[in-house]
């Protein structure tokens, strides 16, 4: 289990083990937002809310990387392998290992009374 | 799926939901601020049943729902749970904002922003536990698998954990009586201590008023198995059984096959009946199904109706001798090393390849072949694996495994050659006839194997073996045993001496018999052993014949002037006139050029 923490003052983030608090990762970033994986050592970037990246840090790879058309305005890990986004109109998903789906695939679209503030 | 959003009307925070079915391709808006989804598996329910829970705050009150979504036709329906959730009269802009479902324990943890935590019983809906964790606003939340409970960051960047204490929920549970029957399922669910006196009681309870089949429910869900103990089975046995009924024990094994698997113990008392009547289709079903635990026991049981179930069982339980035992039953010799190799298994060679060449002497005789030739260096004693076969009289295959074994032909292994060779010249002449025609050994006793091939009557292979001139003498005179052209040239291998002690113990012994092939050998080596000598020996037997016939082989290109005189003698008395007279004048001719040159000496 891990957890993102952002340090705003340079732009860098660490990733802390909770199970083993001596496992800190440091890496500088340019995005402005990230989330961890369940339990794997996979991390998703995203930059001027609709550049999304992930990478495995374990093998130092990328896995992914596109370009939204509107902005992600929620995103999380919905599964070991599904990353779920929410724009502003819809709610798409995103297999992260599946290489034959290059973009996140629209599931739905929201309805009018879900245009709100904050989302969870 | 769901996604929630918040928004602020009339000073009032607001949850919106939309939750989709992918299925059916449906949206439906629901008023709510945290949600979740979840599994559970109900009493008696063959699948999964699928639960949408979601926590909301609205102007007149707050509640916990818990709904069934895509509900299976298999499954008993479930009924929808709403509950009241409480928020403290100081905090009355408070709501929930993140909830997460323990599959392990079906315990909700529900986060509300003013950093209050609710525990929920899943299937009920019952509060179990609330408290306050943190004083500022947990923004995010996580499941954490390692404890089964929740985490989650607030504002202050302060990690907090919250999990179910598994020691003592279950009497917290317990202390009141309302949440008896939660405690209970908790225990049992996941496995937990504080409950087992409960599960006891209504055991004893149930199993005194005769509902046995409730009885033997209790004991199967017991938390950690805690009551399915040989004892439970005895107790179970010996219920008398009701006239066209499953057994209670039967029930009892039944339930557990639908929970998982059952322990060794109840693997052996379920198999047992089942195997009496020749079901074994019910146990590799199980097997497949991974129901039984395999144990040496229920091998033991399977093996006395089919070994190959038994060789399953073995294996999964992992008794290498009883593997070893089954592969060899079952004649899959060739499994065996490789196995054995795996498991780093050693079992007792000898007594395996005894076992085995009872089975299949060839396939026995195989397996001694690659014991002796392992990459490792010999797994046996050679010696030991041939006395094996010997104790059993199986000399062809004991023969193919040496000749195998032996055939790069190593100094060291003399004795062994000896010993192969041995065995076939007393069992089967014939074949060690033949090895020796290969002439791939060179090693072995060869005094001792002339010795025995001469009693075994091949006096060829003696006499090329044998370095013993009283042996040597003893076969020879046997010409009639003996092929003339085999003979002849033997002699090529004597010296002078040899050749002459021969020849005469050949005439001594049986003049008749082998005076031709005495002829035919002086003959040849004549002017190796010398006319002389030869003339002599024949007239030491008074052979006029022999002398007649050797020689006439050798006196038309001899210029001996004994030869010629010995042979005019022998033709006069053999009564051959005209070869005397040819002789005579030949000679003549002959006697004219040796006086013509005269020899510098006589000699």
């Amino acid at each position: 289990m891990r957890q993102k923490l952002d340090d705003n003052a340079s732009p860098e983030v660490i990733i802390v083990d909770l199970k083993n608090a001596n496992n800190i990762i440091r890496r500088p970033i340019k995005a402005d937002s990230a989330i961890m994986h369940y339990n794997k050592l996979i991390i998703a970037l995203k930059a001027q809310s609709r550049t999304l990246q992930i990478f495995d840090l374990g093998n130092k790879a990328k896995l992914k990387s596109t370009t939204m058309n509107e902005d992600v305005v929620f995103w999380k890990f919905i599964s070991e392998s599904t990353l779920g986004l929410v724009t502003d109109t819809s709610v798409y998903h995103w297999n992260i290992f599946d290489p034959a789906q290059a973009a996140p695939t629209k599931m739905f679209e929201r309805n009018a009374n879900l245009e709100v503030e904050q989302h969870s | 799926m769901v996604i929630v959003g918040i928004s602020s009307v009339q000073g009032r925070v607001v949850g919106a939901m939309q939750l989709y079915s992918k299925g059916r391709g449906i949206s439906q808006a629901i008023e709510g601020h945290a949600a979740a989804f979840a599994s559970i598996r109900l009493d008696g329910a063959p699948a999964d049943t699928k639960l949408f829970t979601f926590a909301v705050r609205t102007a007149t009150g707050a509640k916990l729902h818990v709904v069934e979504v895509d509900h299976q036709a298999d499954n008993p329906v479930f009924p929808k749970k709403a509950v009241d959730i409480y928020f403290p009269a100081e905090a009355h802009n408070d709501f929930p904002v993140a909830m997460q479902v323990s599959s392990k324990y079906n315990i909700v943890y529900l986060v509300t922003k003013y950093g209050f935590i609710h525990l929920y019983d899943l299937e009920s809906g019952t509060c179990i536990f609330m408290n306050r964790i943190s004083a500022e606003t947990i923004f995010i939340t996580a499941p954490d698998a390692d404890s089964s409970g929740i985490i989650g960051i607030n504002r202050q960047g302060q990690v907090l954990s919250v999990s179910v204490d598994e020691n003592t929920i279950v009497g917290y549970l317990l202390s009141n009586p309302a949440n008896a029957e939660l405690a209970y399922k908790l225990a049992s669910k996941a496995g937990l201590p504080g409950a087992d006196n409960l599960y006891e009681q209504r055991f004893e309870q149930l199993f005194q008023s005769s509902n046995y089949q409730e009885a033997a429910k209790i004991a199967a869900n017991s938390p950690r198995g805690f009551l399915r103990t040989q004892q439970t089975i005895e107790r179970l046995k010996a219920v008398p059984q009701v006239q066209g009924q499953m057994s209670v024990i039967l029930q009892y094994f039944s339930v557990l096959l639908d929970k998982g698997g059952l322990n060794k113990y109840e693997s052996l008392e379920l198999a047992k009946p089942v195997i009496a009547q020749n079901r074994m289709h019910l146990i590799e079903k199980w097997l497949g199904e991974n129901k039984l635990e395999c144990s040496q026991e229920l091998g033991d049981l399977c093996r006395v109706t089919d070994i190959n179930i038994a060789l399953q069982v073995y294996l999964r339980a992992n008794v290498p001798a009883r593997v070893v035992s089954a592969l060899t039953e079952t004649g899959q010799f060739d499994r065996i090393l490789p196995y054995c190799k795996q498991q780093g298994h050693q079992p007792d060679w000898p007594a395996l390849l005894t076992h085995m060449i009872r089975i299949n002497s060839d396939k026995g005789a195989e397996f001694a072949i690659q014991l002796a030739k392992d990459e490792s260096g010999s797994l046996i004693d050679i010696e030991r694996v041939v006395d094996i076969f010997q104790a059993q009289g199986l000399t062809q295959p004991a023969t193919s495994f040496l000749l195998d074994v032996l055939s790069p032909n190593l100094p060291d292994q003399g004795h062994l050659q000896t010993r192969l060779l041995e065995m076939n010249l007393q069992q089967a002449p014939q074949v060690a006839d033949a090895i020796l025609g290969n002439d791939m050994f060179t090693h072995f006793d060869k005094a001792r194997i002339a010795q025995l091939c001469e009693q075994a009557g091949l006096l060829q292979r003696a006499l090329e073996l044998t370095e013993d001139p009283a042996a040597v003498k003893r076969i020879i005179v046997q010409t009639d045993k003996l092929p003339e052209e085999f003979l002849i040239a033997y002699f090529g291998r004597l010296s002078v001496e040899q050749c002459l002690d021969c020849m005469n113990e050949m005439l001594k012994l049986n003049i008749r018999q082998n005076l031709q092939a005495v002829i035919r050998i002086a003959q040849k080596y004549s002017d190796l052993i010398g006319p002389t000598n030869i003339i002599d020996l024949l007239e030491k037997y008074r052979t006029a014949e022999g002398l007649y016939y050797y020689l006439g082989g050798i006196v038309n290109v001899s210029d001996n002037k004994d030869v010629h005189f010995k042979y005019i003698e022998a033709a006069t008395t053999m009564q051959q006139f005209q070869e005397v007279e040819r002789i005579c004048r030949e000679s003549s001719k002959l006697y004219f050029l040796y006086l013509m040159n005269p020899p510098l000496a006589f000699l």
